[in-house]
C-alpha cells in the first residue's frame, strides 16, 4: 500500500511537470471545462425560468443531480485520466514497458496521468454542492450527507469499473477507447433526474451504462427519496461491474499481443 | 548454471484479414477472415549466467516475439520457458525485479520531463533504497557520461543521449538479466560505439546475463561470443560466432595491393576466387587452410606486390548470405 502511494505521488509529480510543459494546451482545455460547466448550469437555470419543477423535482433538487453528475465526471477524470492516453500506449506498445514492471498494470495505466486541473475543479464544485445542500436544508442532516457520500463512493466504484472495461476493450481490440466516450456522453443524460426518461431507458441507464447508479442514487439518497430496492440494486450493480471489469481486464491482458517493433 | 531455459517455445499470432475497398470494409464489419502467423516455432536454447548472447535474424524472424515472451509481455501458444527459475508470463513481481528490457524503438521515459523524474519513478516501482539508488545512479551516470543531461527534458535530447538514459532507467534496480532489443538502432557510429562499450563494461563488471538483438553486425562482433540465429521462427544456428564463420564462410580474404603498373586479372585468378579487382588492388577468397600458402606463393611470385593482408570474412556478409540463400541447415 505504502509502495503504491509513493508511486502515485511520483506520478502526480510527473503529471504536474507535464502540465507545466504544455501549459497552453492544458490551460485551454481547463478553460473549456469551465465554459462547458457554466453553459450547462445556465441551461438548468434557464429551464427553471419557465417551469417550477422537472419531473416533480424543484430547482435545487435538480441542481443536486446536475452537480453530482459533474462531481462524478470530475472524479473519474481526476484519478483515471490515464485511460484517455491508453489507446496510444497499446497501439505503440508502450504498454510493454508497464507490463514488465513490478507494479499492478491496471493501477499504473489508470493513475498514470492524475488530472490536477480536474482536482482543482473539484474545489468550486464542492463549494456549489455545499451551497445547494444549504438551500435544500440538509446541511444540518448528517445522516443524509453520510448516505450521499456513501453512494458517491459506490458510484465511484462503478466509474472505476467502466474505466477498467474501457481499458480491457482497448487491449482486446487494440483500437480505441470508444467505450469510455460512450459512457461520458451518456453522463449528459444524468444531468437531470432519471424520471424524465421512459422506463426502458431508465433500465438501460441502470444496468447497461449505469449512470443512474453513479449519479441519481447518491442524489436521491441526499434528498431522502432513495428506496431500499434502488439502494440494493446500486450495491449489486457496483459489485457485478467491478468484479466483471477485473475479470475482463485479466483476460484481455492474457490475450495482449503487443504491437510489432 | 542455466539462467534462461527455453523448451519447444512457440507463438502464433491471430489477426484478421483487412479487405481493400469500401464495400469490402463494410462487409468486414460482419464477417472477417481470421489468419494465423507462426512467429516462433518450437525453439529451444539455454543461456548461462553472465553470458552475452547475440540473437540474430532478419525482420519478422521472431527475435522480438521471443524476447517479449521471456519478459512476460506475451503468453506463448505452447512450450516452456524459465528465466531465473520463474515462468515469465506469470508476471511475478519477484521475477520482474530481476530483469530489464530495453527496446531501441520505444521509450519508457516521460517525454516532457527530465529523465531524472522517470528514474525516481522507477526507484519507487522497483523499491530501490535511497542508498542503492544513489550508488547505482552515480555509477551508471559516470559510465555513460550523462551527468549534464539529467535535468534536460527528454524530448530535447539526441537519440544517443536518450538511449543512454533509457539504459539508466532500465538498470537502476541492478537486474540479473537484461534483454536488449536493437539498442543501437538509428544511432550514429559514435553513439553506437558508446552504447556498445557500455554494454561490454556493464556485462563484465556485473556478470549480467544479456540477450542482444541487433541489425548492426559491429554490435554482435564486438560483444557476443555466442550467437543464436533465428529465421522464420526457427533456430538455425546456436553456437560460437567464430564457428559460425568457419561453417558458413569456409574461406579467408586476401587483400593485396600492387605497385607500378599493377596486374591483370588473369595474373591472379589462379591463386583463388577474385572477389574485387582493379589493376592496383584485388580481393581474393581462398580456402581457410590454404590462406597462408597462397599468400606466400603470391609474395614469392613475380607480381609487384606492395602489401598483403589476410583477413576474416565480414560477419555481416556471412549472415546476409545465410539469410538471402536460406542456407541454415534445418
Amino acid at each position: 500500500m505504502k509502495k503504491y502511494f509513493r508511486i502515485w505521488k511520483q506520478l502526480v509529480v510527473l503529471a504536474f511537470g507535464s502540465y507545466i510543459s504544455n501549459r497552453m494546451e492544458y490551460g485551454s482545455y481547463f478553460l473549456g471545462k469551465i465554459v462547458r460547466f457554466s453553459f450547462f448550469l445556465l441551461m438548468v437555470l434557464a429551464i427553471f425560468g419557465h417551469t417550477q419543477n422537472i419531473a416533480g423535482y424543484t430547482k435545487y433538487q435538480v441542481i443536486i443531480f446536475f452537480l453530482t453528475a459533474f462531481l462524478m465526471d470530475s472524479l473519474g477524470q481526476s484519478f483515471f485520466r490515464g485511460i484517455y492516453l491508453f489507446r496510444q500506449d497499446v497501439q505503440r506498445a508502450s504498454l510493454d514497458y508497464v507490463i514488465v514492471k513490478p507494479v499492478n498494470t491496471l493501477f499504473f495505466i489508470l493513475t498514470r496521468m492524475t488530472d490536477l486541473l480536474d482536482i482543482t475543479l473539484l474545489v468550486p464544485l464542492m463549494a456549489l454542492i455545499i451551497y445547494a445542500f444549504s438551500k435544500l436544508g440538509v446541511l444540518g442532516n448528517p445522516a443524509a450527507i453520510f448516505q450521499y457520500l456513501l453512494f458517491v463512493a459506490i458510484g465511484f466504484v462503478v466509474v472505476a469499473s467502466l474505466h477498467i472495461i474501457s481499458a480491457a476493450l482497448t487491449v482486446w481490440t487494440m483500437e480505441s477507447e470508444v467505450f469510455i466516450w460512450f459512457y461520458r456522453t451518456s453522463t449528459f443524460a444524468a444531468l437531470f433526474p432519471p424520471e424524465i426518461f421512459s422506463h426502458p431507458i431508465q433500465l438501460f441507464f441502470t444496468f447497461i451504462i449505469p449512470i443512474v447508479i453513479i449519479v441519481a442514487v447518491p442524489a436521491k439518497a441526499l434528498l431522502g427519496i432513495l428506496t431500499f430496492r434502488l439502494a440494493l440494486t446500486a450495491i449489486i450493480v457496483a459489485i457485478v461491474f467491478f468484479t466483471g471489469s477485473l475479470l475482463l481486464w485479466k483476460t484481455s491482458l492474457k490475450h495482449y499481443s503487443s504491437a510489432s517493433s | 548454471m542455466a539462467i534462461i531455459e527455453i523448451r519447444n517455445l512457440s507463438k502464433t499470432y491471430e489477426y484478421y484479414k483487412k479487405q481493400l475497398g469500401l464495400w469490402a470494409s463494410v462487409r468486414g464489419l460482419f464477417r472477417r477472415e481470421k489468419l494465423y502467423k507462426e512467429a516462433v516455432k518450437e525453439i529451444n536454447f539455454t543461456i548461462d549466467e553472465g553470458e552475452l548472447v547475440g540473437f540474430l535474424g532478419p525482420n519478422g524472424a521472431g527475435k522480438t516475439t521471443t524476447l517479449k515472451m521471456l519478459s512476460g509481455i506475451l503468453y506463448p501458444t505452447s512450450g516452456e520457458a524459465k528465466v531465473l527459475g520463474h515462468i515469465p508470463w506469470k508476471r511475478e513481481p519477484k521475477y520482474q525485479k530481476q530483469f530489464a528490457l530495453v527496446m531501441g524503438q520505444k521509450n519508457q521515459l516521460w517525454w516532457d520531463l527530465p529523465a531524472m523524474e522517470s528514474f525516481i519513478l522507477n526507484k519507487e516501482i522497483y523499491e530501490v533504497s535511497d542508498a542503492d539508488f544513489k550508488k547505482n545512479l552515480d555509477e551508471l551516470v559516470e559510465l555513460l557520461d550523462i551527468k549534464d543531461i539529467l535535468d534536460v527534458q527528454v524530448r530535447k535530447l539526441s537519440l544517443g543521449q536518450r538511449m543512454k538514459c533509457e539504459l539508466v532507467a532500465a538498470l537502476l534496480h541492478k537486474p540479473k538479466v537484461l534483454f536488449l532489443d536493437e539498442p543501437t538502432i538509428g544511432l550514429d557510429v559514435v553513439a553506437q560505439k558508446n552504447i556498445r562499450d557500455f554494454i561490454k563494461q556493464y556485462n563484465q563488471k556485473n556478470k549480467t546475463t544479456i540477450i542482444l538483438t541487433s541489425h548492426y553486425m559491429e554490435d554482435v562482433k564486438e560483444l557476443c561470443k555466442r550467437v543464436i540465429i533465428i529465421e522464420e521462427g526457427k533456430i538455425g544456428y546456436d553456437g560460437d560466432l567464430v564457428s559460425l564463420i568457419e561453417k558458413y564462410a569456409p574461406y579467408k580474404v586476401l587483400k593485396i595491393t600492387f605497385e607500378g603498373e599493377g596486374v591483370k586479372e588473369e595474373d591472379v585468378s589462379n591463386f583463388g576466387e577474385v572477389h574485387q579487382f582493379t589493376p592496383h588492388s584485388i580481393t581474393l577468397r581462398v580456402p581457410r587452410e590454404k590462406a597462408k600458402n597462397v599468400a606466400r606463393d603470391i609474395l614469392s611470385s613475380n607480381l609487384p606486390v606492395d602489401d598483403i593482408l589476410i583477413d576474416e570474412v565480414d560477419i555481416s556478409d556471412v549472415v546476409r548470405k545465410i539469410f538471402s540463400n536460406n542456407q541454415i541447415k534445418k
